[in-house]
């Protein structure tokens, strides 16, 4: 019989998906809140964010075992400018069992404020942090205004905690043919979970794919031309990639869960 | 063979809430959505692309959109909004038919039985 949701929440396994922020500190070309050209936010995007309080008012603390885990990913922003976080994710371990998973860019706060929410998350806190190469202009030609050594040294912080690590590397022309390297760099900062390596699915009418940064220059992406034929390709599969309905036949009922 | 819809994100377990605090139950759904009301609240709906347009005035989603304070996370306890007509009957019925199924749903989660 078919579980629907008010059936996942009354047996408290729900899966809260929340955008808590639309700020970004990224401009990312191929993402759907940056403009093409300077990499600034959309027009039309308001900035808005929740606060420790709008969360707890939305979600009360009688209410929180209903929960089986968090997902701040953001869909319009990184959930790391939530200038709340830190307490809503407190919030959250001290009143519940639920687990928490972050999405981010990792080019945000400092090391110590990464030791610290990797210290009071603890191994109920799983992050995933984008990597998209080994040098700074590997990197940022997609992930645009992020700062690799920044990002590699919130990594490291992070990792020295009980909190879980994991990455997630976009894989474009660029960068194809380094993916080993970046592998092999993620690890040396002491990731231990998940890797994935997925080629953008964002090229859809041609095989490249331009914008103009603030300088007005020209950055232009190209598609990855692997078509999973690499061996980090091959065995993880993003949960929330179109492909996912080859996922599903394949696997009949069974769910891809990160966790 | 025959195809039929199942909710990726449901079967997931997983339930979206945006930004201004309505729950969807997929982005496929919500981001649209989004855009369209900010759109909407400024007065430049005309200016959306057409498939956005399209999105948002699918019957299903006209549904939501009548009852959108029923369905956020500020107005609404959860429990009450997972429990409404549209998360327990709109949406799931709009999926025995292609004259109602919504198109996100038909492209995203559309299964071969």
């Amino acid at each position: 019989m078919k579980n629907t949701y008010k059936d996942h929440y009354r047996r408290g396994d729900l899966i809260m998906w929340v955008d808590l922020s639309t700020y970004c500190n990224a401009g990312c070309p191929q993402c759907h809140r940056t403009k093409l050209i300077g990499h600034t936010t959309e027009d039309w995007l308001p900035l808005v964010q929740w606060s420790l309080q709008t969360f707890v008012e939305a979600f009360p603390i009688n209410t929180l075992h209903h929960y089986a885990r968090w997902e701040f990913c953001g869909t319009w922003g990184d959930p790391l400018m939530n200038k709340d976080l830190f307490g809503i994710v407190q919030y959250i371990i001290d009143n519940s069992t639920a687990r928490i998973q972050i999405n981010t860019n990792g080019s945000i706060r400092d090391a110590n404020w990464w030791w610290d929410f990797g210290v009071m998350g603890g191994n109920r806190l799983q992050v995933w942090f984008d990597i998209d190469g080994t040098t700074q202009d590997m990197h940022s030609l997609y992930r645009q205004k992020t700062n690799l050594d920044k990002i590699k040294e919130n990594v490291e912080a992070y990792c020295a905690t009980n909190a879980e690590a994991c990455a997630m590397t976009i894989v474009f022309k660029h960068n194809q043919d380094y993916l080993w390297d970046i592998h092999d760099m993620i690890r040396g900062l002491g990731v231990k979970g998940k890797l994935i390596f997925a080629e953008s699915n964002r090229f859809y009418h041609q095989d490249y794919h331009d914008s103009w940064n603030i300088a007005g220059e020209l950055v232009r992406l190209e598609q990855a031309t692997l078509n999973g034929d690499h061996p980090l390709l091959n065995d993880e599969v993003p949960i929330r990639d179109h492909k996912w309905r080859k996922k599903f036949v394949a696997d009949g009922n069974k769910t891809n869960d990160y966790w | 063979m025959a195809k039929k819809i199942r909710c990726r994100w449901e079967q997931d377990k997983r339930l979206l809430v945006n930004p201004d605090g309505q729950a969807f139950p997929c982005c496929y759904l919500s981001n649209n959505y989004y855009q369209s009301t900010v759109y909407e609240e400024r007065g430049t709906y005309d200016e959306l692309p057409d498939g956005h347009k399209a999105n948002i005035e699918h019957p299903v989603m006209a549904a939501y959109f009548e009852c959108q304070d029923e369905y956020n996370v500020f107005k609404t306890d959860v429990n009450d909004i997972l429990t409404s007509q549209w998360f327990t009957e709109t949406l799931p019925n709009s999926w025995d038919s292609d004259e109602t199924v919504h198109f996100q749903c038909k492209r995203m989660c559309e299964i071969d039985e």
